[in-house]
C-alpha cells in the first residue's frame, strides 16, 4: 500500500519522497517569499505592512541579535528550560507510578479515574489564581503551574500504556509464575516503556505551549516573560524573536527525543 | 495401565472437567469442553502425550486447565497428585504465538523464566546458555529476538520452558505458524531436547503428522465441544527419524486418525468451528 506510487492528485496514500520534500519546501518557500515582499522597505518607512504589525525576517533577526547581545536570551532561555526540566521530572516522578497503577490495578483505576479525567478536562490556567494563593508568585508556583498542565495527560496516557501491553506477555509471564509485583515490574513496565516515553514527548511538548503562560504572569525571567515585555513595549521583532526560539527548541527536543525512543526503545 | 505405576502419584489427572464460554462476545457461554476425564500415570522415562483435534475444538482450553491458567466449571484437575488452581509452578507452557519479551535479549528471556523460580544468578546464566546451546542458539544470546524469525523465536520460548526444568511441560502448537521445513526441524530439536528430559510433556495440535511423529499416546478429540472420541497408544520405536513420515504403519494410523477427525466433525458440525482458542 504505502510502497504503491500516488498520483499527485489521489487521495490517502504517500507521495514520491521527492514529489513530498518538493511540495512542502515549495509552500514553505513561498510563504516566506510572500511574507517578505509584504514586510520589505521599498523605501524608508514605506512597506505593505508595518513592522508593528508583522516584523519582516531581517527585523527578527535584528531583534534577535538585540535580545542576545544585551543578554536577554540566552538568561531566559536557560531559565525557561529549567523550569520546564523541573516541572517534567515530578510530572514523571507522579505521573508514570500513578498511570502505572492505574493501568495494572483495576481497583485504583476505579479509585482514582473520576478525578483524573475530570481535572484533565481543566485548562490549568482556571487555577493561575489559586496557585498564587497556594504557591506564592515565586518560583514554585511555575512549576506547579506546568506540572498541572501535563501530569494528568501523562497519567492518562501512561495508564493507556500499560493497557496496551500485549496480553500474551502477561499470559506468559503468569504461567512462568511471575508474582504481581514481578509482572508489574518486568512485564508490564518495560512492554509499556515506548509509549511512556512518547507520553513524556507529549507533555514536553505541552509544557512548551504553557511555558509562556507561566511566565506571562508575575515573572521576571524566562522566555514568556522576554516575550511578554516585548509586547508590551511594542516590540514585535523580539515577540517574533522569542516565540521562535521557542518553537526551535521545543522542535530540537522533540527530535532528540524521538531519537532516543527509536534507538533504544524500539518495541 | 498395570497396579505398579497406578500406584505412584499421576503426572495428570482430570476428573470429569466441564468448561464454557462465549465464542463470540455478547453470546451466551458455550460448551467448549465436555466432561473430559484423563489419566497420564508417571513414567520413569518420561512421557509424551499428544492433544489432537479440528482447530477451535477446545483442546487449547483443556490444557489451560491444566496450567491453572483457566478453571474448569465443573470437575477437577490434578497435577502430580496437587489439584491445580492458578497458575500452577510445577507446570510451564509454550505458547502459539511468540511471546519472547522485546526488552530483553535472548539470555534474557531464558534467565527470565528462572528468575521467577529463585534460581540465582549464576546458576541462572549457567542454566540458560546451556539450554539456548541445546536449541540451537548459542551463537545468538545477546541477540534481540525481534532479530530473528519465527521459528528461532520459538527455540527462545522452547529453552526458556526447558531451562525451568518443571516436571509438566504444555505445548499449545507451539510450531503452528512455522513453514513446513521449520516445523520439522523443531520437531526434530523437541524430540532430541525431551529424551534427556524425563518430564511430561502435552502437545496440543491438530497435525496428524506432527502427533504421530512425537507422542507415546495420542488423545483424539472431538469438533466443539472437546469430547475424547479415542485414546491410541503409538507404537513407534524412538529415536524417530522424518523418514517414519513414509513408513508403511505410519501412514495407516494417519488414515486411522483421519478417519475419526472426518467423522466426529460430521457429527458435531452444527457448530462452525473458528479458531476460538
Amino acid at each position: 500500500m504505502s510502497n504503491q506510487k500516488q498520483h499527485l492528485l489521489g487521495m490517502r496514500g504517500a507521495l514520491s519522497r521527492r514529489a513530498d520534500t518538493t511540495l512542502s519546501l515549495l509552500a514553505l518557500g513561498i510563504a516566506f517569499l510572500v511574507w517578505f515582499l509584504v514586510t520589505y522597505e521599498y523605501a524608508p518607512e514605506k512597506r505593505l505592512v508595518t513592522g508593528l504589525f508583522l516584523p519582516s525576517p531581517i527585523d527578527i533577526v535584528h531583534g534577535t541579535q538585540n535580545l542576545f547581545r544585551t543578554g536577554e536570551m540566552p538568561g531566559a532561555i536557560w531559565v525557561s528550560m529549567w523550569r520546564i526540566a523541573q516541572a517534567m521530572f515530578y510530572t514523571i516522578l507522579v505521573g508514570v507510578p500513578v498511570g502505572v497503577l492505574m493501568g495494572s490495578v483495576p481497583i485504583i483505576d476505579a479509585l482514582l479515574r473520576k478525578f483524573v479525567d475530570g481535572f484533565k478536562s481543566v485548562p490549568p490556567t482556571a487555577f493561575i489564581g489559586l496557585i498564587i494563593l497556594w504557591f506564592g508568585i515565586e518560583e514554585r508556583s511555575k512549576t506547579v503551574f506546568l506540572f498541572l498542565g501535563a501530569i494528568f495527560y501523562m497519567i492518562l496516557m501512561t495508564k493507556n500504556a500499560i493497557r496496551n501491553v500485549p496480553e500474551s506477555y502477561v499470559t506468559v509471564a503468569t504461567d512462568i509464575g511471575a508474582s504481581r509485583l514481578q509482572l508489574i515490574r518486568s512485564v508490564l513496565l518495560p512492554g509499556a516503556l515506548p509509549q511512556i516515553w512518547d507520553a513524556i514527548i507529549v507533555c514536553s511538548g505541552l509544557m512548551w505551549t504553557y511555558i509562556i503562560l507561566a511566565e506571562w504572569v508575575n515573572a521576571s525571567s524566562g522566555l514568556g516573560h522576554t516575550i511578554s515585555i516585548a509586547s508590551r513595549l511594542n516590540r514585535s521583532d523580539e515577540v517574533f524573536a522569542g516565540v521562535i526560539a521557542i518553537a526551535i527548541i521545543s522542535a530540537s527536543t522533540d527530535w532528540v527525543l524521538r531519537a532516543i525512543r527509536r534507538r533504544f526503545l524500539n518495541w | 495401565m498395570d497396579e505398579q505405576k497406578t500406584a505412584v502419584t499421576p503426572f495428570v489427572e482430570i476428573r470429569h472437567v466441564h468448561k464454557a464460554f462465549p465464542i463470540q462476545p455478547n453470546t451466551k457461554p458455550a460448551p467448549v469442553v465436555e466432561d473430559v476425564s484423563i489419566l497420564i500415570p508417571h513414567q520413569e522415562e518420561g512421557e509424551f502425550v499428544a492433544f489432537l483435534g479440528p482447530s477451535g475444538c477446545g483442546k487449547s482450553t483443556l490444557l489451560h486447565m491444566i496450567s491453572g491458567l483457566l478453571s474448569p466449571d465443573k470437575g477437577e484437575v490434578y497435577a502430580l497428585g496437587k489439584q491445580v488452581s492458578g497458575p500452577d509452578p510445577q507446570s510451564v507452557t509454550v505458547q502459539q504465538a511468540y511471546t519472547c519479551f522485546p526488552w530483553l535479549t535472548v539470555l534474557g528471556n531464558v534467565e527470565f523464566g528462572l528468575k521467577t523460580h529463585g534460581v540465582e544468578a549464576v546458576e541462572r546464566r549457567k542454566l540458560a546458555t546451556e539450554y539456548l546451546h541445546k536449541v540451537g542458539l548459542g551463537d545468538r544470546l545477546d541477540a534481540n529476538p525481534r532479530q530473528l524469525s519465527g521459528g528461532m523465536q520459538q527455540r527462545v520460548a522452547i529453552a526458556r520452558t526447558l531451562a525451568m526444568r518443571l516436571p509438566i511441560v504444555l505445548m499449545d502448537e507451539p510450531f503452528g505458524a512455522l513453514d513446513a521445513q521449520t516445523r520439522a526441524d523443531m520437531q526434530e530439536t523437541l524430540l532430541h531436547l525431551w529424551q534427556d528430559e524425563k518430564n511430561l510433556v502435552v502437545f496440543v495440535t491438530h497435525d496428524i503428522s506432527e502427533a504421530l511423529l512425537l507422542a507415546n499416546r495420542i488423545i483424539v478429540f472431538s469438533a466443539r465441544p472437546a469430547r475424547i472420541i479415542y485414546d491410541m497408544l503409538v507404537p513407534f520405536e524412538r529415536p524417530r527419524p522424518q523418514s517414519l513420515l513414509y513408513d508403511s504403519q505410519f501412514l495407516q494410523l494417519s488414515q486411522v486418525l483421519i478417519g475419526l477427525l472426518k467423522h466426529s466433525e460430521a457429527t458435531t458440525s452444527d457448530n462452525t468451528s473458528t479458531s476460538g482458542n
